[in-house]
């Protein structure tokens, strides 16, 4: 956590200095199109990215456009994009078949990174700040494999079908704790689709059918969220280990509230801060060079996760009202 | 010769009786259609003709009598079934589809297919030839691959002749009002091609309200008056006023009741009521109890002249007055607020909610007055009242729950009526109030009218069957193009001629 | 004497009309009995009627709205913005009850935007209702950043609380079936939705205030959208804008499901209450035996179609 924290601010410092240097001399229009604004995620890295561009960068226009999940809308996006021709063009990833479109607007002469994922069809073809989902996946599903109880019976969402993410995740989870720990049982399995009310009814149905489930891994948090506020509701939280990923606010406070096994950070911060690194390299030092930045997934458990909530409180992803209905407040943790 | 040509019937009808619900509409009707004439059916509106062609067609069975065709017993229970014994209709509202070519409504529905291997695959050059040729043999220059919606209606008309008489083999046609939208050209060249068929010993069934049209190419005539034939014969045995009388009949009292009420004051007024293009300064007044009938022609401007009274339309300029007083209404609900209803004519449209109770459709306009505690509709009182109504108008249904739906037209008719009657207006507008209904519901909707002009409702009545008007009006209004063109104010001055004189006079 | 007749054949249709969805819903259950033990356990039906409460209150709306012909699909987003605005009312002023007028205000509010396009600019509802649901999304995602609210303190206990043993979701998702019934059959209001939705030029030739009626019952279906807006949030636990998501056609597949004519002039509450059940059910059985996602969605569409055939072949063989 504290390497990360380190990576953090050696960034934020390092752009601070050059954008200290150069914001006066020019000016630059930059666009945004993500994949949608009505997921946690996604949501955290474009807030994090506007914020921080604003606060160094008043020399770079930013516009940012709403994806909507519809190839379709990103497609068109993207023609506006040539015709309008910004500097530079970000991309949250969404699915392959728009790596034909993405060409054409390199071909068109406009530089593009890729944010929280990677066309793996086409790993050459722009810059790319992500995470491996499948290390990231990894990493919870070795820790779960440790603190598995001996036979336990677990239940298993794996998210929306065919999504980059979600599947290294899954396989992850194949790997590092099906196929190794023979004893467990996975009663069932279900998509979810990445969605908090899904996984909740769907939880909901298998406390009905299995009157003894010792854990619950989810390849995201929300669906972890879900199926916790299922357990509590059926007074089944008590003894039962929840997995999930990505480190999302709601799973930290959880974590600390001890309802929350164990997550993986999926860095916003850090992605929408390698987004800007990408991108000030292009416009203003001239360095065209496309980049592979990964950042840091670390393991979030109870022993680290003040840290980041400490984190998510600095970037707004938490407030004090949501704190203090623990009976925390934002001091506690150093902010 | 003579002899021989006179009992080759291809169809005869002896002692055809039909009745719906109670109401007889056919009584021993007796109908023998020659081979190779033409053969008129006229009479009034309701006299039965529709109902003939409906049986001879199989939409309709008949109680009790017989039908023969070319001297075999025939019972049609579809039409389907008439079509194969050679019997074809051409319908008053022509049906085709105005997308497709000439030569695929020729063949729709009996589509050619290239082979029996393929039958789903349609030769369209077969398609294309077969109907070039049957075109060609009728003397009609159109090209088959022309769109229906770019002919004439004419031409329509021809083609649906000629694939009647061609394709289907029809040995008898039936014509509903072929002329009714043709001129005069377009008539000749329809009586054309009628000709011709007769010479190929085609019979046609001709019906038709244009007597001088019958006198040139009718054989034969069959006179039908409330649902007896009155005369049948060679045409050349009779002249037009001879048809009249025979169609208008001389005891035409005995179909409606005697409307002996005495009117009273004035209430109802309107004055210079106008709306561009629709009506233009119409003023009129009726009287209470009184039976005021305006007499116009569809398109007249009748209709929207009072449903811009009742507020379902806008008008531009005009003032009601009702008991003296000026009415402001702009919407239905101020109209009956002021106490004036209007009946329209559509009953399916304007009048019913299909998917509604018969108690439903009838309290929809007082539920206001129904509503008890939190807007609970007092049901109680709600079947007492429109039962009350149900008995009045004799509406015949077996529970007031019952879907609108499964009542006939003449009941449906008596709903809206009660409906109307349980908002207490002043004014009653009755626009065509017996469309479309049997004769038996007629008289008892004249006779609800004349009860209710007797309890002091004012009635304005519009009807396009003038005999109507002029039985049940105390006083009569001739609109035509927009405008009160005559008024007629003495009970003995009531007569067709003189309403049709003013009306061509006005014009 | 033909008229006690065709009556008779009337109630018939009717009958069969009303009963085949509660025998595809007797069926439902038979099978789900015959495949698990614990579908029958109280704590299991509870649970059923716990889950499709939300998406059931939204279809009484959706009911009265197909009834008069017109259709919403805006619902899933205006639970959202509704809900969130609610939650954000608790988190000011500490009252619940103050939340949960909150919410049904808004959901009023949007409803009375949008029926007064439909009706004033006679833009169709699909359309203005598609409108709607873009425009409530993006309100909401605009006010909070598209960051959950993770507290929400007592509102939770709408979502998970319990009266006398019933969970509050199922005492509302009662009492909102109660008072629509009310009002569609008891009421003026409900003969005036029927008459438009069955014929709107006889309703308005009979004097009802059609844009009145059709704006009250937009606005009616935007307070029951914005009860199951605060709701949800109850039940998630948190002030979510980004949930949901297609509940508007949760919501019309348990009304045409129960029979309501989507041509509108035809629906009942009861068996709206029925197609919810019957959808409710279906997800309950199938999760109880852990049957794989993707078959769960082959399986389900199979049964909706295969339902609603067999309500129009039979409404089609009765008359």
């Amino acid at each position: 956590m504290r390497k990360l924290m380190l990576l953090s601010l050696c960034v934020a410092m390092a752009l601070g200095c050059i954008g200290g240097a150069l914001a006066e001399e020019q000016e630059f229009d930059v666009w945004y199109i993500t994949k949608t604004r009505s997921q946690a995620f996604s949501t955290w890295v474009v807030t994090v990215f506007e914020e921080q561009l604003a606060a160094n960068y008043p020399n770079i226009h930013l516009k940012t456009y709403d994806g909507q999940e519809s190839f379709e809308t990103r497609a068109a996006l993207m023609e506006d994009c040539i015709a309008q021709q910004p500097d530079m063009l970000i991309l949250q990833y969404f699915d392959e078949n728009e790596v034909p479109m993405i060409q054409e607007v390199i071909n068109a002469g406009i530089p593009v990174c890729v944010t929280n994922g990677q066309y793996t069809s086409d790993p050459d073809l722009c810059s790319y700040v992500d995470i491996d989902p499948y290390e990231q996946g990894a990493i919870v599903a070795q820790y779960a494999a440790e603190h598995l109880p001996e036979g336990a019976k677990v239940v298993f969402m794996e998210g929306v079908a065919g999504n980059q993410h979600s599947e290294a995740r899954a396989q992850a989870f194949e790997d590092y704790v099906f196929n190794v720990r023979d004893d467990v049982e996975v009663l069932a399995t279900a998509n979810c689709d990445w969605d908090r009310a899904k996984a909740m009814s769907t939880m909901e149905d298998w406390i009905q059918a299995f009157p003894q489930i010792d854990a619950v891994l989810t390849c995201y948090d929300e669906m972890g969220l879900g199926a916790m506020e299922a357990l509590i509701a059926a007074d089944r939280i008590e003894g039962t280990q929840i997995y999930g990923t990505d480190a999302l606010a709601g799973a930290c406070l959880a974590i600390k509230n001890g309802t929350y096994t164990a997550t993986v950070l999926q860095d916003g911060n850090a992605i929408a801060l390698g987004a800007i690194q990408v991108m000030v390299d292009v416009l203003i030092n001239g360095n065209t060079e496309q980049q592979m930045i990964y950042t840091e997934t670390p393991l979030i458990t109870a022993e680290n996760v003040d840290d980041m909530i400490k984190t998510h409180l600095q970037f707004n992803m938490l407030t004090q009202n949501d704190l203090s209905a623990y009976g925390w407040s934002a001091e506690d943790f150093g902010v | 010769m003579q002899k021989e040509m006179q009992n080759d019937y291809i169809l005869e009808m002896r002692g055809i009786n039909k009745s719906f619900s109670s109401v007889q509409v056919l009584y021993n009707v007796d109908l023998k259609i020659r081979r190779g004439t033409v053969h008129a059916l006229i009479g009034e509106n309701g006299a039965g003709k529709s109902t003939i062609v409906k049986i001879i067609k199989g939409a309709y069975q008949y109680d009790s009598g017989k039908m023969l065709i070319n001297g075999e017993e025939v019972v049609f229970k579809d039409p389907g079934a008439s079509a194969l014994k050679g019997i074809g209709m051409v319908y008053q509202e022509l049906s085709y589809a105005p997308n497709m070519t000439v030569a695929e409504n020729f063949f729709l529905g009996s589509e050619m297919g290239k082979s029996r291997m393929l039958p789903g695959v349609l030769d369209r050059r077969a398609m294309l030839k077969k109907t070039a040729e049957l075109l060609q043999a009728e003397g009609v220059e159109i090209d088959p691959n022309t769109k229906m919606k770019d002919l004439a209606i004419s031409e329509i008309q021809m083609i649906e002749i000629i694939k009647v008489v061609s394709k289907q083999e029809a040995k008898l046609v039936i014509l509903d009002e072929p002329t009714s939208s043709l001129s005069e050209h377009e008539t000749e060249l329809l009586f054309k091609e009628i000709r011709s068929l007769r010479s190929r010993g085609v019979s046609v069934i001709y019906i038709s309200h244009k007597l001088d049209e019958i006198q040139q190419i009718a054989d034969d005539v069959t006179i039908l008056r409330d649902g007896r034939v009155v005369e049948t014969g060679e045409i050349g045995k009779y002249d037009v006023n001879t048809i009249v009388d025979l169609i208008v009949g001389r005891k035409m009292s005995a179909v409606f009741p005697q409307n002996d009420v005495v009117p009273g004051e004035v209430v109802f007024e309107v004055k210079n009521f106008s709306r561009k293009r629709l009506f233009k300064n119409v003023c009129f007044n009726a009287r209470k109890g009184e039976i005021v009938g305006l007499a116009g022609r569809l398109g007249s401007g009748r209709t929207e002249l009072m449903r811009a009274i009742v507020g379902l339309d806008a008008f531009d300029s005009g003032e009601i007055y009702l008991d003296g007083k000026k009415q402001t209404i702009r919407s239905v609900s101020d109209s009956i607020r002021a106490g004036i209803a209007m009946v329209s004519e559509d009953r399916q449209r304007f009048g019913i909610l299909q998917n509604c109770s018969v108690k439903e459709n009838a309290s929809i306009v007082i539920l206001d007055a129904l509503q008890k505690l939190l807007g609970r509709i007092d049901r109680k009182r709600e079947i007492d009242v429109v039962g009350k109504m149900r008995e009045k108008m004799k509406i015949k249904v077996a529970s007031l729950n019952d879907s609108i739906r499964s009542l006939s037209g003449g009941n449906q008719q008596k709903v809206v009526l009660a409906k109307w009657m349980l908002a207490n207006p002043k004014v009653l507008i009755l626009d065509e109030p017996t469309r479309g209904i049997d004769v038996g519901a007629k008289f008892e909707i004249y006779n609800l009218m004349i009860e209710m002009a007797r309890a002091g409702l004012t009635i304005i009545m519009i009807s396009s069957e003038l005999n109507e008007v002029i039985r049940m009006s105390n006083r009569l209004y001739l609109i035509d193009g927009g405008r009160i063109v005559g008024e007629l104010t003495d009970r003995a001055e009531f007569s067709e001629e003189n309403v049709l004189k003013t009306l061509v006079g006005g014009k | 004497m033909q008229n006690t007749k065709m009556g008779f054949k009337d109630l018939l249709i009717r009958f069969s009309k009303r009963h085949s969805i509660y025998l595809v819903l007797l069926g439902v259950i038979l099978v789900s009995i015959c495949l698990s033990d614990s579908f029958t356990r109280p704590a299991n039906i509870l649970n059923i009627t716990r889950q499709i409460s939300v998406s059931t209150i939204v279809a009484y709306g959706m009911t009265i709205i197909i009834i008069c012909g017109m259709i919403d699909l805006s619902a899933g987003s205006v639970i959202a913005l509704a809900g969130v605005l609610g939650v954000m009312t608790y988190v000011q002023t500490q009252s619940v009850l103050l939340a949960v007028l909150v919410s049904m205000l808004i959901g009023a509010a949007t409803g009375a935007v949008s029926g007064l396009i439909i009706t004033r600019f006679k833009v169709p509802a699909f359309i203005t209702t598609m409108a709607m649901q873009m425009s409530a999304r993006g309100l909401v995602l605009l006010i909070t950043d598209a960051i959950p609210i993770y507290s929400i303190g007592r509102v939770s206990v709408l979502g998970k609380g319990a009266v006398l043993g019933i969970p509050v979701p199922v005492f509302f998702m009662m009492m909102i079936a109660f008072i629509t019934w009310f009002l569609l059959n008891r009421c003026k209001f409900g003969r005036y939705i029927y008459a438009i939705g069955g014929n709107m030029d006889a309703a308005i030739a009979a004097g009802i205030n059609v844009n009145r009626t059709m704006v009250s019952a937009t606005i009616l279906n935007g307070v029951f959208t914005g009860l199951a807006g605060i709701i949800l949030m109850g039940r998630l636990n948190g002030g979510m804008p980004q949930a949901g998501e297609d509940y508007e056609f949760d919501a019309i597949s348990a009304a045409v499901l129960g029979g309501t004519s989507i041509a509108g002039g035809y629906g009942t509450v009861s068996g709206t209450i029925a197609g919810a059940f019957i959808l409710g059910i279906f997800n309950n059985i199938l999760n109880l035996l852990a049957v794989d996602s993707y078959m769960q969605e082959i399986i389900k569409g199979g049964v909706i179609v295969v339902a609603v055939a067999m309500d129009v072949i039979q409404r089609k063989k009765q008359r």
